[in-house]
C-alpha cells in the first residue's frame, strides 16, 4: 500500500506527484513560450512521417488558452490521483499512447491534417490508473469512471459533435477512444508480465 | 518523405516570421479626409454601425454612419476605404431632409460632373467611387453647419470558405503604401459617439465555433447548429461643446475644431475586424447551387460553389524555392523579424535541399547567388546577409520577380514564393508583362498578399495564372491557422488544369473565365447563366501529378427561383473582374470599357468605371435619370426580409450523386471537456479518500 496521504500533500514531502508536476510545468512553459499550435511542433496526420517527434510533441501543445488549461488540470488532477500508485508507469502509459494515437490520427483517421492535444492520451492514463486501482483496491468505482469517460466518447462519436469544449481546434474523441484502448491495453499486457 | 518534412517546417516558420512582422506594420485607417496644410476644419464620424449578414454563399454588409459639422461653416464630408475583397457596392443611400434617398449608378465621369454641379449649387448630393484596387471613397455635400449627415453603404462579396473554415474580413486598415494619399490627405478615423459591429451567420452547414481574434470584448452567440451572433460595440464620451459657436466674422469666437485628443472616442477605426467560423468536421465534398430565376421562361442566374473532398497526397520529390521578398520603404519596422524568420528556416534545411533569396524594392538583388546548398557554413553566411540588409525605396516588383525566375533548372520543379504588401511603382508596372515572364518557366508563384493596399487584382491573376495560390493576410488575421492552411497546400499534391463543364442545360456567360489550380481546402465557386429547367451533367476535369482527374455529378436546375436576387450582382461583378483582368493585361480598349459601364449600370455597381450618384428625388427626374437601382434594391430588400424569417435551406445539389466520396479536409485536436475536469475531481476525493482509510 501507499504511504501517500492527502495531508502530506498539502504540507508538502517528497510524495509530491513530482512526474506530473514537472509535465504540467513543461505543458505550461511550452504554450507561453512557443504559443497556440505551433506549426513546428504539432503533429502532422497528413504527412503522418514528418520529423518524427512529432508523434510526441503534438501532444503536448494546445490549439487555444482554454485548449490549454483544460488539460493542464486533467493532467494535474490524474496525477495527484496515480503517480503515487503508477509512479514511473506515467511515462511509460503517456509514451505508449502517444504512439497508438499519432497512429491513428496520422494513418487512419479520415483527412484529417493537423492534431495537437493532450486528452487523448490522459485517457489512456485514466484507463490505466483506473484498472490498477481497481485491482488494487477490488473496488467496482473506479470502473464506473472508465464507464462514464467511454460513454461520453462515444456518444460525442455517434452524435459527431463535441459536447461541453468548444476549442479553436475541433475535439476529435475517437482519438480519446484509442487512448482509452491503448490504456486498457497497455493494462493487460503489464498484468501479463507480471 | 524527409525533404518534404525539411520543406514543410521551412515554409511554415519562416511563414511564421514573415506574417509576425504585420503587427508591425505602420498604417493608416479608413476615415474622413482632410486635406493636408488646409485651413478646413474636420468633420466628425458620430456613429460608425456594421451589420453582416454570411448566408452560405455570400456575405450582405451594411454600414450606417452618421457625420457631424460642429463648425459654423457649410462642409464636404469625404470618407475613405479600403476596398474589400471580390466586393460589389450595391446601395449608397444619403438620409435628405430626413428621408433616405438611394444612389444611382452612371458612368464615371458623368456621376462627377453632376455631383460638382450639385455642389456647387448648395444641394445634397453624394457620390461613391472606386480608386482602383485600393479605396472606395464617398463624398457628401453640404453637411451643414452645426448639423449631421447620415449615410448607408451596403456591399456584397463571396463568402471565403478554406479547409472548412470561413473567414469575413470588415477592412479598415490601408496598407500605408500609397504615398500621395498619405502625403496629401490627413486622416481622422475616430468614432465619437458609438461603434457597433454586428455579424450574423446563417450556415446550412453546423458551424461548431466563431472566433474573432484580438476582440474578447466581443460576444459570440449561438442560436443554433448553423446560426451565430457576434456582436462589438462601444460608446464614446466627449466633453461638453464650447459656449460660444458664432461666426469669427460676427465677433464671436470661432468654433473650437475638433481635435480627437480631447475626446474619448467609441472606437479608432484603424484595424481589420475578423471573423472565422468553422464548419463541423467531417463534411462531405459536396457541390452546392443558389439559383435565380423569377421568370421560368427567361434567363437565370446560378452561382456554384464546389468543395472537393479529393485525395491529395504529400509531394514527396524534392523542389527549389526561391523566396522573393519585398524590402520596400513600407516594410521598415518589419524586417527585423523577417530576417529572424529566414534564419530559423535556413537552419531547419537538410544537406542537399537547395534554396535562393532574392530581395527587392527599386531593384532586384539577389544574395545567394544561384541555388546554395544548405550546409551550416551558407546557413549562417546567409542568415548574416539578411539581418544586414535595411528596407527602404520603392518597389519594383518585376524585377524581383524576373531575377527569381532566373537560372531556373528545369530537372526540378520550382516554385516561388513571393511576399509582399504594395503595389508596383518603380520599373515595369504592366500587367501583362508580368504574365509573359511568368509564362516563361514552369514555375508556380505562392503569394502572400499582406494588408489592403496590395494590388490584389494582378498579384491574384498572376498566381492563377502560374497555378499557384494567392493568400490575403490581413495584421488581424489569426496567423498560426493561416500559416498551417498555407503551407498545407503548399506540400500536397494540387488539381492543375481545373475545368467545370456543365451540360444537359443551356448555360452561358460563365465566370471566372479560368480556375487555375485548385489546392488542399480551396472551393471552387463559379457563376453564370441558364435557360430552361431540368437535369444537368456537371463535370470537374484536371490533372493531379500529371494523372487526368474526373469528378461528376447530376442534378435539376430549378424552373424559377425567388430567393436569392443579389446573385445577380454577384455574376456581374465577377464578370466585371474578368474585364479588368484583360484590360490589365491588354490594354484600355473600348468594348471592354463599355461592357463594364453598361454591366455596372444594369446592375448597380461600382466600378473602376461607374460610380453611384445620389441627388434630390427631384433632381433624379429633372435630370432623367431612371431609378434602375432603386427597384432593383426594393426586390432584394423584399427576398432578405422573407429569408431572415427562416432557416438557411441546405444549398447542396450533389445529394442523389455526389460528386466526391472524400469528405473535406480539417483539422482537429484533443481536448478535455469541463465535463470530464468535473469526473476526474470526483475520481480524486474516492481515490484520497480510499488512501487516508488505508
Amino acid at each position: 500500500m501507499s504511504d501517500y496521504t492527502f495531508s502530506q500533500t498539502i504540507h508538502g514531502n517528497k510524495s509530491l506527484p513530482w512526474i506530473t508536476l514537472g509535465l504540467f510545468i513543461f505543458a505550461a512553459l511550452l504554450y507561453l513560450t512557443v504559443g497556440a499550435a505551433p506549426s513546428s511542433l504539432v503533429y502532422l496526420t497528413d504527412q503522418p512521417l514528418v520529423e518524427w517527434y512529432r508523434i510526441f510533441t503534438g501532444h503536448w501543445v494546445h490549439s487555444d488558452i482554454e485548449h490549454a488549461s483544460l488539460n493542464l488540470i486533467a493532467l494535474l488532477i490524474l496525477g495527484v490521483v496515480f503517480e503515487p500508485v503508477l509512479k514511473k508507469r506515467v511515462l511509460s502509459v503517456l509514451l505508449f499512447s502517444s504512439l497508438a494515437v499519432s497512429i491513428w490520427t496520422g494513418f487512419l483517421a479520415p483527412d484529417l491534417k493537423a492534431y495537437c492535444g493532450l486528452s487523448g492520451i490522459l485517457n489512456s492514463l485514466l484507463v490505466y490508473g483506473c484498472l490498477t486501482l481497481w485491482k488494487q483496491y477490488q473496488q467496482k468505482i473506479y470502473l464506473l469512471f472508465i464507464l462514464l469517460a467511454a460513454t461520453k466518447t462515444i456518444v460525442e462519436i455517434t452524435s459527431q459533435q463535441a459536447m461541453f469544449s468548444h476549442t479553436s481546434w475541433p475535439a476529435i474523441p475517437q482519438a480519446h477512444l484509442i487512448g482509452m484502448l491503448a490504456g486498457a491495453i497497455q493494462f493487460y499486457l503489464t498484468e501479463r508480465r507480471t | 518523405m524527409k525533404q518534404d518534412k525539411r520543406l514543410f517546417l521551412q515554409m511554415a516558420t519562416y511563414f511564421m516570421a514573415l506574417f509576425s512582422m504585420l503587427g508591425l506594420q505602420p498604417v493608416l485607417a479608413a476615415g474622413l479626409l482632410t486635406p493636408s496644410n488646409s485651413s478646413l476644419p474636420a468633420l466628425e464620424i458620430l456613429s460608425h454601425k456594421v451589420d453582416v449578414v454570411i448566408e452560405d454563399a455570400y456575405a450582405i454588409t451594411r454600414v450606417e454612419q452618421v457625420f457631424n459639422n460642429p463648425h459654423s461653416q457649410d462642409l464636404e464630408a469625404r470618407y475613405s476605404f479600403p476596398v474589400p475583397a471580390h466586393a460589389s457596392v450595391a446601395e449608397f443611400t444619403l438620409w435628405i431632409d430626413g428621408k433616405p434617398v438611394t444612389a444611382e449608378v452612371l458612368e464615371k465621369g458623368k456621376a462627377r460632373k453632376i455631383y460638382q454641379e450639385e455642389k456647387k449649387a448648395g444641394r445634397d448630393a453624394g457620390l461613391t467611387e472606386k480608386d482602383g484596387y485600393k479605396t472606395f471613397e464617398i463624398m457628401v455635400s453640404p453637411v451643414r453647419a452645426g448639423k449631421t449627415t447620415r449615410i448607408r453603404l451596403v456591399y456584397i462579396q463571396p463568402v471565403n470558405m478554406d479547409t472548412g473554415i470561413g473567414r469575413y474580413v470588415y477592412p479598415l486598415e490601408e496598407g500605408g503604401v500609397d504615398e500621395q494619399k498619405l502625403a496629401f490627405w490627413t486622416n481622422n478615423n475616430k468614432v465619437k459617439k458609438q461603434f457597433d459591429f454586428k455579424l450574423k451567420l446563417k450556415s446550412s452547414a453546423p458551424v461548431d465555433a466563431v472566433r474573432i481574434p484580438g476582440k474578447s470584448q466581443a460576444r459570440v452567440q449561438q442560436q443554433s447548429a448553423g446560426e451565430w451572433q457576434v456582436h462589438l460595440g462601444s460608446q464614446g464620451s466627449t466633453p461638453a461643446p464650447a459656449a460660444n459657436t458664432a461666426h469669427p466674422l460676427e465677433g464671436g469666437a470661432p468654433a473650437p475644431a475638433f481635435n480627437p485628443k480631447n475626446s474619448s472616442a467609441a472606437y479608432t477605426l484603424d484595424k481589420d475586424l475578423v471573423v472565422y467560423w468553422r464548419q463541423k468536421s467531417g463534411l462531405p465534398g459536396r457541390v452546392d447551387m443558389v439559383t435565380y430565376k423569377p421568370d421560368a421562361s427567361k434567363r437565370g442566374t446560378f452561382m456554384m460553389v464546389i468543395t472537393p473532398g479529393m485525395d491529395l497526397k504529400p509531394i514527396a520529390r524534392g523542389m527549389d524555392w526561391i523566396f522573393v521578398l519585398d524590402i520596400s520603404g513600407s516594410m521598415q519596422g518589419k524586417y527585423a523579424t523577417l530576417a529572424d524568420g529566414v534564419q530559423r528556416a535556413l537552419k531547419k534545411m537538410r544537406a542537399n535541399d537547395r534554396f535562393r533569396i532574392v530581395l527587392f524594392n527599386s531593384r532586384a538583388t539577389e544574395l545567394t547567388s544561384g541555388y546554395v546548398n544548405a550546409t551550416p557554413d551558407m546557413i549562417k553566411h546567409y542568415s548574416n546577409k539578411v539581418a544586414q540588409v535595411t528596407p527602404g525605396s520603392g518597389t519594383n516588383l518585376y524585377a524581383g520577380l524576373a531575377k527569381g525566375m532566373s537560372s531556373i533548372h528545369a530537372d526540378r520543379t520550382s516554385a516561388i514564393v513571393l511576399v509582399t504588401d504594395g503595389v508596383a511603382n518603380v520599373g515595369e508596372t504592366q500587367q501583362r508583362k508580368f504574365i509573359e515572364l511568368l509564362a516563361k518557366k514552369d514555375i508556380r508563384l505562392f503569394t502572400f498578399i499582406m494588408g489592403n493596399s496590395a494590388n490584389r487584382p494582378m498579384l491574384e491573376l498572376l498566381t492563377r495564372e502560374s497555378g499557384g495560390f494567392a493568400v490575403s493576410l490581413s495584421n488581424s488575421d489569426d496567423i498560426v491557422g493561416q500559416i498551417i492552411k498555407a503551407t498545407s497546400k503548399v506540400t500536397h499534391q494540387a488539381l492543375h488544369g481545373t475545368e467545370v463543364k456543365i451540360s444537359g442545360i443551356k448555360t452561358a456567360d460563365i465566370s471566372p473565365r479560368k480556375i487555375g489550380s485548385v489546392y488542399r481546402g480551396q472551393q471552387i465557386v463559379l457563376f453564370g447563366h441558364y435557360w430552361g429547367n431540368g437535369q444537368a451533367n456537371v463535370k470537374v476535369t484536371g490533372k493531379i501529378s500529371g494523372q487526368k482527374k474526373v469528378y461528376q455529378t447530376q442534378f435539376n436546375f430549378p424552373s424559377s427561383t425567388r430567393e436569392n436576387p443579389e446573385i445577380e450582382r454577384l455574376w456581374a461583378y465577377s464578370t466585371i473582374e474578368d474585364l479588368m483582368d484583360e484590360i490589365n493585361n491588354f490594354g484600355e480598349k473600348a468594348d471592354m470599357k463599355n461592357a463594364i459601364i453598361s454591366l455596372g449600370i444594369e446592375y448597380g455597381l461600382v466600378t473602376d468605371y461607374t460610380s453611384m450618384l445620389v441627388v434630390r428625388e427631384d433632381v433624379f427626374a429633372t435630370r432623367n435619370i431612371k431609378r434602375a437601382n432603386k427597384q432593383r434594391l426594393t426586390t432584394e430588400h423584399t427576398a432578405q426580409q422573407k429569408r431572415q424569417a427562416r432557416p438557411v435551406p441546405s444549398q447542396r445539389v450533389d445529394n442523389n450523386k455526389p460528386m466526391f466520396k472524400l469528405p473535406q479536409p480539417h483539422f482537429g485536436g484533443g481536448a478535455i471537456s469541463p465535463w470530464m475536469i468535473m469526473l476526474l475531481a470526483g475520481l480524486l476525493v474516492i481515490t484520497l479518500r480510499q488512501r487516508h482509510a488505508d
